[in-house]
């Protein structure tokens, strides 16, 4: 409802009176009628009577005004100037807000002054009680009556009745007078007001277009002319809600710009006021230059005042609303996000969290995490509910948070704390409709983390708590597939017929039918499992797990020594394989076979066509490995070479290339030895053999790409070499050069591996540490990676940090599979588990390492010694004994072993209580001039020196 | 003392087309035609009481403001803004620029409104002779965010480093000023040529997301965050841009369709 039109209206008359006439009243217009015989007021006291009043209207005290008035009509005054006496009456009547007494005062003004300069507004005045008393019909009509008239009048009445109409529901006809009101232009307040309310009327009729319409218009320009913006940002709210509920997007967000921030309202309004006043002051100058303008300016100043009023309490309220940004951003966030624009969304509600306003924080929070799920940035997800959980511990949407918690984490590959996320989900929030999700997740946590027997156990939990739950195809088949990955192929190959026999149209039905031939794979029943594979080709094709099925074929006519067949079935499983893993697996099970039955050249077909199939696999640089080594074995050496040159140079300053340097080191390998018709040439024929500048022909760094990877490159190659002429110094200087000159972040993996291996054979841990940290950071997916952990282990054995050196171990199995470091690892383990006297547990371990033959060497030297160790502090200082003297009798060439082994042996036979054995061992070390530069050698001296005293 | 008079010779000098309404400091008005300016004086044809044309001078010092009509190049201006035709709106505000450049020290006069829309336009596609003339006509506009916005373009070209600065200090999320939306887009651009494919996505969305109003900056901005998603390897997001530029945007059309090839 538009604001009534003197909620603080100063008589006019008044205003002119007491501001710019100086004195003149209306008395000389003023008669007395019939008053009461016995009291006759004097004129003087009229007139005092009448300027209480009026003094008392002009400072608020509309009470007061309304006594004096009265007294007034009691004291009988009469004459023309009683007209502005009844006006002002009802005017002080509304501004208390008596309405009944208002309206009948403003009646009798009519009655008694039907052409009276007032007559309009009082009219007006009429409607306007009408409205307030309830009467709206006849405010209806009044307003109409009031418009009829014309006059300056006419656009309130209209705009009055116009709010009223839409306050009685009759929203067409109030749209209809609004559209009118604003047809010649947005030029008055009151077009402009209408404009406004008349946005606020189509957007409740579902005219959300049009009102857009008039949004824009009122957008810009006419801002400055807007008496409350705060009705504008309503209309914007409103209107973009509207469009929000009808998926009009686009049309949302443009409604949800037109909304301002609470602190451009209060500095629009500032300005509003501030030009209101430059307004007046420009009129009171022009005033005090005309004064036949006085009451024309005065008039004009009195409405001005009433606006600056007006816009000083929208200020105030401006001031006290509660900043709008999260309802703003939150529905801009939901627009974008409901046309899959997450970015903008993320960024919208970025935006709240850095704000000091902490309003909606909690849901923002949420919101963001959400977000950053569905854009899979997981890591800001979930930050984003850490940040919740520990702000709002407990947050009214706990249930979401933790789900989304534990998901986040699945995502990560962190089962850990992806089944802590879930568990308390089920503890705090055991109700909630996330309930069901997030036991499975549960299961999947437990399922990933290898955990079989748990994982079965929940997935048995979810199936009875939700038996015709969403994911109840999903979890009967993950009980069948934890049995498979736990071993158990009995209990697995049944659930997997089970759960074909009650899904025949299952999802997984393929993949089961796979898992069940590798159950009879497992049970060496070859024959059975190349039928069923057979089979499974012909009926799924090329299925995404073909490539597998076609490996475990390959695999069992491979046991039934049908190698032909096997070779042909691993080539389609390495096209077919849908991951880089099955292709490399079934390519190189096929070389393998190839390479038995000595077809060398078909390999070297087979891994041409590979690459010319698939040009970026992984594997290639593997396959041009074996081209060249094909070709090689052919007596094409020079060929394989330049093969191997080609290919060098095309990758050498990829740092993704990881696997370049396995070129490189096969070209240093061919270039080690002279070509054959130089082996064969009598010497002095022809200039000696050169490798070094054989390798700089195939590798020439001039016309190579410049930078430190390439010249890190061409020092491995060169190291390459020195190792095949086994040039060991060479070998150090040209890794060394590695190290110093290159910065860890310019290497490949194969080279920071290398590198870091290096350093730590100088003892240099730290730098050693930074080449580690780097292949780990730079190159996650390396197979280098065990290098890496390995390193850390060892570092931390050298810390004396055992659980630290187990972690590193353990990773290094785990998450690298240890292909290259198994040995360094195993016997690492035992080294740890010796550092926490654990040696029951670094036994197995270490006799391990002693027996396995493709480790024999120092790791197998040291692996007995450290048997003798735990020999000794077990107490058994014979069976410690023969451990040592194993040492220092099969593996002499380890000598760090050998001394240490004496000293013990001796140390025992003296705990033994067995002096000439022990002085024996003590001289055999002290003797042996190839041990001479030992320390335990000084340690017998003194000891045989002690006991034998010269 | 009366501060203007009236004027029954016809001046022979080049005028305006536009009609305004002058202000005198007395609280006279003057509906004016052909309006010009010549030094401390204006001239013009007012409409007398009688309803003729009398030309008309009067002292600068005498006028309180003078409402200016719609220049006729400015509506279009602003159509062209809202398609975010760049070159269109500088080639429309040229001559409103010169014009109101004359009366910048007149209240009421419309530079700021002139350089509300040519500033965006030159920092999206400014040439380096743009750049010269609004350095050689500038004058502040009184409006913090016009003024800050002229020095970010001037600073770009002069002092880069200086600029980056700027731009760093004025581009805060939620922040909806031209200037801010400017800064965004520099640091953007600077992201794109180091291929900081996500710092370029969240500067040119951020001009997306708060700045809302400034149409002219928003095809620089799509256009943007459509280049950093195809380099980020998510088309689908670039296509959506890609889509939304074309739509909106018909003058960049094809250069956003050449962002997907």
């Amino acid at each position: 409802m538009i604001s009534p039109p003197f909620a603080t209206h100063l008589h006019p008359r008044w205003s002119t009176i007491q501001r710019l006439a100086g004195g003149l009243c209306l008395l000389s217009v003023l008669v007395f009628g019939e008053a009461d015989a016995q009291i006759v007021p004097t004129a003087a006291q009229v007139t005092e009577t009448y300027n209480k009043a009026m003094s008392a209207f002009a400072s608020g005290d509309f009470a007061g005004a309304v006594t004096n008035l009265e007294q007034m009509l009691s004291q009988g005054a009469e004459g023309p100037g009683m007209e502005s006496v009844h006006y002002s009456l009802a005017a002080a009547h509304f501004n208390t807000h008596s309405h009944a007494k208002a309206k009948s005062a403003f009646e009798n003004y009519l009655k008694l002054y039907p052409n009276g300069s007032k007559a309009a507004d009082a009219l007006l005045s009429i409607a306007q009680c009408q409205a307030l008393l309830g009467e709206k019909e006849k405010a209806s009509a009044t307003f109409e009556l009031v418009a009829q008239r014309g006059g300056p009048l006419k656009e309130q009445a209209q705009l009055s009745k116009a709010a009223l109409l839409k306050e009685m529901g009759k929203k067409a006809e109030a749209a209809t007078a609004l559209q009118a009101l604003i047809a010649g232009g947005l030029k008055t307040q009151e077009s402009i007001q209408a404009a406004i309310l008349l946005g606020a009327v189509e957007a409740e009729r579902g005219e959300r277009t049009s009102a857009l319409k008039i949004l824009e218009q009122l957008e810009g320009r006419f801002l400055h002319l807007i008496e409350n913006p705060l009705q504008l940002n309503a209309l914007a709210f409103e209107v973009g809600d509207a469009f929000l509920r009808a998926i009009e997007l686009k049309k949302a967000l443009r409604a949800y710009s037109m909304v301002r921030r609470k602190e451009d309202l209060i500095l629009l309004q500032q300005q509003r006021i501030q030009n209101l006043i430059r307004r007046m002051e420009t009129n009171v100058a022009a005033a005090k230059n005309d004064p036949a303008r006085v009451v024309e300016l005065t008039n004009t100043n009195n409405r001005l005042k009433l606006l600056v009023d007006a816009a000083k309490q929208t200020l105030d309220q401006a001031k006290d609303a509660p900043d709008n940004l999260f309802a703003l951003r939150a529905r801009q966030a939901s627009a974008y996000q409901e046309t899959g624009r997450v970015d903008e969304a993320i960024i919208l509600f970025e935006s709240i969290l850095g704000s000091p306003d902490k309003t909606g924080r909690e849901d923002t929070l949420l919101s963001l995490a959400s977000l950053y799920a569905k854009n899979g940035d997981s890591s800001e997800a979930l930050k984003s509910l850490k940040s919740l959980l520990a702000e709002f511990p407990k947050t009214k949407n706990i249930a979401t948070a933790l789900l989304l918690l534990g998901s986040q984490h699945l995502q990560l590959e962190q089962y850990e704390p992806a089944a802590k996320a879930f568990t308390a989900l089920l503890s705090q929030a055991p109700k909630s409709a996330q309930v069901p999700t997030a036991r499975f997740l549960l299961a999947n946590a437990q399922f990933n983390q290898a955990n079989y027997k748990e994982a079965i156990e929940d997935y048995q939990s979810y199936l009875k708590s939700f038996p015709k739950g969403e994911f109840k195809e999903e979890a009967e088949y993950r009980i069948a597939l934890s049995h498979f990955f736990a071993g158990e192929y009995g209990p697995a190959l049944e659930a997997f017929e089970l759960y074909i026999k009650q899904h025949n149209e299952g999802l997984f039905v393929p993949d089961a039918n796979y898992r069940i031939a590798a159950c009879y794979q497992a049970a060496r029943r070859s024959e059975d499992v190349v039928k069923r594979c057979s089979l499974w080709e012909a009926k799924y094709g090329d299925h995404p797990v073909s490539g597998d099925v076609l490996a475990l074929h390959g695999d069992a006519l491979s046991a039934l020594n049908r190698q032909d067949d096997a070779i042909e079935v691993y080539r389609k499983a390495s096209v077919r394989g849908a991951t880089d893993e099955v292709v490399q697996y079934a390519l190189f099970e096929a070389n393998k076979l190839l390479q038995k039955l000595g077809r060398t050249e078909e390999a070297s077909k087979m891994f041409l066509e590979f690459l010319a199939a698939k040009p970026e696999h992984p594997s290639n640089v593997l396959a041009m490995f074996w081209v060249a080594k094909g070709t090689h074995k052919t007596g094409k050496t020079e060929e394989a070479k330049n093969y191997l040159r080609e290919k060098i140079a095309g990758f050498i300053a990829d740092r993704s290339k990881d696997a370049v340097e396995q070129l490189i080191s096969q070209l240093a390998q061919l270039c080690a030895k002279p070509p054959r018709s130089l082996e064969s040439a009598s010497p002095g024929n022809v200039a000696p053999y050169n490798p070094e500048e054989n390798l700089r022909q195939y590798l020439d760094p001039k016309q190579l790409p410049t930078g430190p990877l390439v010249q890190a490159r061409v020092l491995f190659a060169q190291a390459e070499l020195a190792r095949f002429l086994r040039k060991q110094t060479a070998v150090a200087e040209a890794l060394d050069a590695i190290c110093d000159k290159i910065p860890p972040k310019s290497l490949g993996a194969a080279l920071l591996a290398q590198s870091a291996d290096r350093l730590l054979e100088r003892k240099e841990t730290k730098r050693a540490l930074e080449f580690y940290k780097e292949l780990l950071t730079s190159f996650p997916k390396s197979e280098l990676l065990d290098y890496a952990y390995n390193g850390q282990g060892q570092i931390a054995l050298l810390e004396n940090k055992p659980e630290d050196a187990l972690r590193s171990f353990t990773d290094a199995i785990d998450k690298a599979g240890a292909s290259t470091k198994l040995r360094d690892v195993t016997l690492g383990r035992a080294k740890a588990l010796l550092l926490q006297e654990k040696q029951d547990e670094a036994k197995p371990i270490l006799e391990q390492v002693a027996s396995t033959r493709e480790w024999r060497g120092e790791a197998t030297a040291e692996a007995i010694f450290l048997l003798g160790e735990v020999f000794e502090k077990n107490g058994d200082l014979a069976g410690a004994i023969q451990y040592y003297q194993r040492v220092f009798v099969a593996y002499q060439r380890y000598e760090r072993f050998v001394g240490r082994a004496y000293l013990k042996t001796a140390e025992c036979f003296e705990k033994l209580n067995e002096p000439t054995k022990a002085i024996a061992h003590y001289k055999e070390l002290a003797t042996k001039p190839r041990l001479a530069g030992l320390p335990e050698v000084q340690t017998a001296k003194q000891r045989l020196a002690q006991k034998e005293p010269q | 003392m009366r501060f203007y008079f009236w004027v029954l010779t016809t001046l022979l000098l080049p005028a305006t087309l536009l009609a305004e309404t002058v202000f005198l400091k007395d609280g006279k008005t003057h509906a004016a035609r052909e309006l010009r300016r010549d030094g401390n004086f204006l001239f013009y044809k007012a409409t007398t009481p009688d309803g003729s044309q009398a030309d008309t001078i009067t002292p600068i010092n005498q006028v309180e403001r003078i409402e200016f009509g719609e220049h006729p190049a400015m509506e279009a201006a602003r159509e062209l803004a809202n398609q975010g035709d760049a070159l269109g709106v500088l080639e429309k505000t040229t001559d409103p620029a010169a014009f109101f450049r004359g009366y910048s020290d007149v209240p009421g006069n419309q530079w700021a409104e002139v350089m509300r829309l040519r500033l965006p336009a030159i920092a999206v596609a400014g040439t380096e002779q743009h750049i010269a003339t609004l350095q050689a006509q500038w004058t502040p506009t009184g409006d913090l965010e016009l003024d800050t916005a002229y020095k970010l373009i001037i600073a770009a070209k002069n002092d880069p480093n200086g600029a980056r600065t700027a731009w760093k200090a004025l581009a805060q999320p939620g922040a909806s000023s031209l200037s801010a939306g400017i800064s965004w887009l520099g640091i953007g651009n600077e992201a794109l040529l180091s291929k900081q494919w996500n710092a370029a996505v969240r500067a040119f969305l951020s001009v997306e997301v708060f700045v809302t109003q400034q149409k002219l900056l928003q095809p620089k901005a799509l256009l943007g965050a459509a280049k950093a998603f195809v380099q980020k390897g998510e088309t689908g997001k670039a296509t959506a841009l890609v889509e939304e530029l074309k739509k909106e945007y018909p003058p960049v059309a094809e250069e956003a369709a050449s962002i997907l090839k």
